[in-house]
């Protein structure tokens, strides 16, 4: 098994390399440098020129990509931000830990509302308990994520006024509050972006865990175990449901992929101070050192939670370690 | 084909896949032939005060006008067939990337499989959502633009997915037959392997061609989408955005947000009824 576990380790360096080679592409093909940010029109063109020399803009661009990435794994350099005038690692820094918290809520919540919906739906397939699930779940696949933040953010935020509609803490809170305060005011500020955005994410693990269900049900050592007399919750609980939760637990590194990219999504409606809303921000201030780190952080973090969903499979699940 | 045959007999079962085709029949009729009629006067602008949305009543049209003035009942045709034309497209090509890149992937397992499953890993790593909205900004937003890059990130899934299809159907008999007759394998996969995939397909075009919906809805309400000048849901839905737009000028973003909405629902009962017939595990009866 460990054998296995090294061998997807070690795939993950060639992926990281050809993922650092397209998004150097990118940042190439996007316009502006890491002078853009830093000079006002008053310096002549030739010091300019001179200047980009110096800094090695007009290298071949395989010297570029390899100063480039040893700024980026030795220094955590991204360069300068245009509008910000700041190193776009702080930056970023600023963002890092709404984002962290946004997501990590999403997750939570994701899980706690799928798998029971998922059980219930796959156990009593065809009943009514079941037809309902699948109706909420198909209007939920059925709203586009935008469409669903603006329900909710009508519904709740500005019709009953329960939910603050933007921002990640009341700013008057901040300033004077205690610690507590401070807490219960993010923590409200978090609950509908959470709950939007987990009740977008339930629907493929709803839809999976179902379908596992469904299958399970129908396989041929559940037969034997209902020939053999053991009793129907028994079969349910521990030859159905045992091996129906094993694909679902593995999507979970699938799970952070997708949800860091409809992250930009919720941040941006909701107005929440992360690394999406950023990214956003970026791109129609056309900051484009900004917009290229987020992309890497994020293509980065995406390979790490696949390869821990492989690794997870590989423990969890004998038939693959023998293959 | 034997898929068509089976959907007809499963919508005896399923009322709502029932109702669900028949009032895509009508929207899509509706659209693509409201469209065609309506395409030659839909931006004929209409005086606004204070470049304000103007209500149904006041304008005395069925919807009301938007900020600039144009008939949104007009617009809403128009947008709605750009939307799905958009759609379809990236469907459609997405698709056929997916199928070529999966049953060459699949018949042929081994390294090549190994090698393309590696490089389709790799490719859906990257955030594509992203890389689509920076590619759309440096590139320029237009229809084709849209189509093309859209594509590029997301055939992944499809390849996949018709990869699984295609390993499972290589383990058969009628394709060991056909290799011990020595028939060349590109006859094989076209003649033999691909009617077989068809089911497959079939039921996940559905279903994708409502995700594609989504995501240029999605994109345009960001305003990373089309831009003014070529209306589609998306950029009519844009309006939501702003806040005072949501709260007092309901017109203007409800028609949009209805018709998406029920679209995508009716497509996803179609292509989960659709998806069913393919596997007769998941069935409700």
């Amino acid at each position: 098994m460990w054998k296995m576990i090294l061998r997807r380790v070690l795939i993950l360096f060639p992926q990281l390399f050809i993922i650092s080679v397209i998004t150097f592409i990118l940042a190439t093909v996007m316009p502006g440098d890491a002078l853009s940010g830093l000079v006002d029109p008053s310096v002549s063109r030739e010091i300019l020129e001179l200047e980009r020399e110096r800094l090695g803009l007009n290298d071949p661009l395989p010297v570029r990509y390899v100063q480039w990435m040893r700024g980026i794994i030795l220094e955590f350099d991204f360069g300068q931000s245009f509008t910000h005038r700041r190193p776009v690692t702080d930056i970023i820094g600023d963002r890092v830990f709404n984002t962290f918290l946004l997501s990590t809520a999403i997750l939570v919540l994701t899980y706690i509302i799928a798998i029971p919906l998922g059980v219930l739906a796959g156990r009593y397939k065809g009943r009514i308990i079941d037809k309902i699930i699948m109706l909420y779940i198909f209007t939920a696949l059925a709203m586009p994520t935008l469409v669903l933040c603006i329900l909710m953010i009508l519904f709740f935020a500005f019709n009953l006024g329960w939910f603050p509609s933007s921002g990640s803490v009341n700013a008057i809170v901040l300033a004077g509050g205690d610690a507590w305060e401070i807490f219960v005011s993010r923590l409200h500020h978090l609950v509908l972006p959470a709950f939007t955005g987990a009740i977008l994410g339930t629907v493929g693990i709803v839809f999976m865990l179902r379908a596992n269900i469904i299958d399970r049900t129908y396989s041929e050592y559940v037969t034997l175990a209902r020939s053999k007399g053991v009793p129907t919750g028994v079969i349910f609980r521990r030859h159905i449901l045992r091996n129906s939760l094993i694909p679902v637990a593995a999507g979970f590194g699938f799970a952070i992929a997708g949800l860091l990219m409809g992250q930009f999504f919720i941040e941006s409606m909701f107005m929440y101070p992360g690394m999406g809303m950023l990214f956003v921000q970026s791109v129609n201030a056309r900051d484009f050192a900004v917009v290229n780190a987020i992309i890497i952080i994020f293509s980065v973090l995406t390979a790490l939670g696949m390869l821990l969903s492989d690794i997870f499979l590989m423990i969890v699940d004998p038939r693959i370690r023998v293959e | 084909m034997r898929i068509f045959k089976l959907f007809l007999r499963e919508l005896k079962h399923d009322y709502f896949a029932l109702v669900s085709i028949i009032m895509l029949a009508i929207i899509f009729l509706s659209i693509y032939i409201g469209a065609f009629v309506i395409d030659h006067f839909y931006d004929v602008m209409w005086v606004t005060p204070q470049r304000m949305p103007v209500s149904p009543e006041a304008s005395g049209t069925l919807l009301g006008l938007d900020v600039m003035g144009r008939n949104q009942f007009h617009l809403l045709f128009v947008a709605a067939r750009n939307s799905l034309n958009i759609a379809l497209g990236v469907t459609f090509f997405s698709f056929a990337i997916g199928l070529t890149v999966g049953v060459i992937s699949g018949f042929y397992g081994g390294r090549t499989d190994n090698v393309l499953m590696r490089i389709v890993d790799t490719w859906s790593m990257i955030p594509f959502l992203m890389v689509v909205i920076v590619l759309l900004v440096v590139f320029g937003r237009t229809v084709p633009t849209f189509i093309l890059f859209l594509t590029l990130f997301s055939w992944m899934t499809r390849a996949r997915l018709l990869r699984a299809a295609a390993l499972s159907q290589r383990q058969m008999d009628y394709i060991s037959a056909s290799k011990t007759l020595g028939t060349p394998n590109i006859v094989i996969i076209v003649r033999e392997m691909l009617p077989n995939l068809v089911d497959i397909v079939v039921a996940n075009f559905v279903l994708t061609l409502a995700a594609s919906i989504g995501i240029e809805t999605g994109l345009s309400m960001l305003g990373f989408g089309l831009g003014w000048d070529y209306p589609s849901l998306g950029v009519m839905l844009q309006n939501a955005t702003n806040p005072m737009y949501l709260q007092h000028f309901w017109w203007v973003w409800t028609p949009p947000l209805i018709l998406v909405v029920v679209t995508m629902l009716c497509v996803n009962f179609v292509g989960n009824a659709l998806q069913r017939v393919t596997d007769p595990k998941q069935r409700f009866a």
